[in-house]
């Protein structure tokens, strides 16, 4: 595969959506249609807003997990140069979902969780939801990126289950756009652990993850 | 390249048998959304379309790929379509609507080249990824939303492999548009 986006262009694709956000009034992430046009996009009754807030609330604490398996996976020196700089990449993207995700939360009056307070309750949020992987048993490569296919298995179940959930049209199409996303990271991350075999990088028609 | 339409049919007859080679089959899916709104049935139809449209690519365009690891993922991809055809159709149904069948055939260019192929693919998967964002906020069945999310996700990973094919980046967003 060839190499993702450079950090720069992550960067200015950052700076791109939140300039969006914040023209539009309406949650954006990166390449957002703003749904002005759409009755749905009116801005949502409190108690619809209190609902979505506890939804995207959710989505974050596990998006903060997500982020700190990144992490793990990047200090443990197991990754070879061209896995470091793939999981690198993702990382980015995730830390746009964690900003967009927190920006949508301040909008709707919510507060946000606090990152995971230690690796161990991180583990138990990535055990409480199916999730495999260890954030401390890490003795090699495919042990790194196990966590990580563990903790995108997870993630992809949060945004299946706000799909459900949320109610404003501009955190639907946020929440799905994200979904896709984690998707994708599966494929890749895979693709990183049996190169080439797709059957394993494409599992399955319908990407619900665990939760 | 044009699809016929006992190509698709015969594939639409896999499905049913089959229902893809998916670890999760369309029936169960269907099942699981109890009520569908009639007035989600025309964004589902316009989905359906576009399904049987990659399918119809898909089918055609297989046979065409000489790697081996291409030829295969283009023959997963299309199980892949099956059963999300068979999940939308499925919808519609509990929409209370009779789902439309393939067209007779469809023009799909004349790619005659392993890069036209994988063009091809990919303007037809963004186009679908494109379709399904713009369908999630507006279907009003709650449960319906979720589906489309799950083969949304899927369109994005196929989107990804053949992005890499194209010595593209598989994964270039944060938040995948249909645009990429």
């Amino acid at each position: 595969m060839s190499g993702l986006l450079s950090r720069r262009e992550l960067v200015a694709r950052a700076r791109a959506a939140a300039a969006t956000a914040a023209v539009s009034g309406v949650v954006a992430g990166t390449g957002q249609v703003a749904l002005a046009d759409d009755a749905r996009a009116q801005a949502p009754a409190a108690t619809t807003e209190r609902a979505d807030g506890e939804v995207l609330s959710l989505v974050l604490s596990l998006e903060l997990v997500v982020v700190l398996a990144y992490r793990r996976a990047l200090d443990s020196g197991f990754l070879t140069p061209r896995s470091q700089h793939v999981v690198a990449q993702l990382l980015a993207q995730e830390h746009e979902h964690v900003h967009v995700v927190r920006s949508a939360l301040r909008r709707l009056g919510t507060p946000a969780p606090p990152p995971p307070k230690s690796l161990e309750y991180a583990q138990s949020q990535l055990t409480a939801r199916n999730g495999w992987g260890s954030f401390t048993d890490l003795h090699s490569e495919n042990d790194c990126l196990g966590l990580l296919t563990g903790a995108e298995a997870v993630a992809q179940g949060a945004y299946y289950q706000a799909l459900g959930t949320l109610s404003h049209a501009g955190l639907l199409r946020t929440a799905a756009q994200a979904l896709a996303s984690e998707a994708q990271h599966e494929t890749v991350i895979e693709g990183l652990l049996h190169p080439g075999d797709v059957k394993r990088s494409v599992p399955s028609a319908f990407v619900e993850g665990i939760s | 390249m044009r699809s016929a339409a006992g190509a698709v049919a015969g594939g639409a007859i896999l499905l049913a048998g089959c229902g893809g080679s998916s670890s999760s089959s369309p029936q169960i899916h269907v099942k699981a959304v109890l009520g569908v709104p009639p007035g989600d049935v025309p964004l589902l139809t316009r989905l359906l379309d576009l399904e049987h449209l990659a399918i119809a690519a898909y089918t055609a365009g297989t046979p065409l790929f000489e790697s081996y690891w291409e030829q295969k993922a283009a023959e997963q991809f299309l199980d892949q379509e099956l059963a999300h055809s068979g999940e939308i159709a499925g919808l519609i149904r509990k929409g209370g609507a009779k789902p439309g069948r393939p067209k007779e055939s469809y023009d799909l260019g004349h790619p005659r080249t392993r890069g036209e192929l994988l063009t091809l693919l990919h303007r037809i998967e963004r186009e679908q990824i494109a379709a399904y964002l713009y369908a999630i906020p507006r279907v009003s069945g709650n449960a319906v939303r979720p589906a489309l999310g799950a083969i949304l996700g899927n369109e994005a990973q196929h989107m990804a492999i053949i992005r890499a094919y194209q010595r593209q980046s598989p994964a270039p967003a944060a938040f995948v548009t249909g645009r990429e």
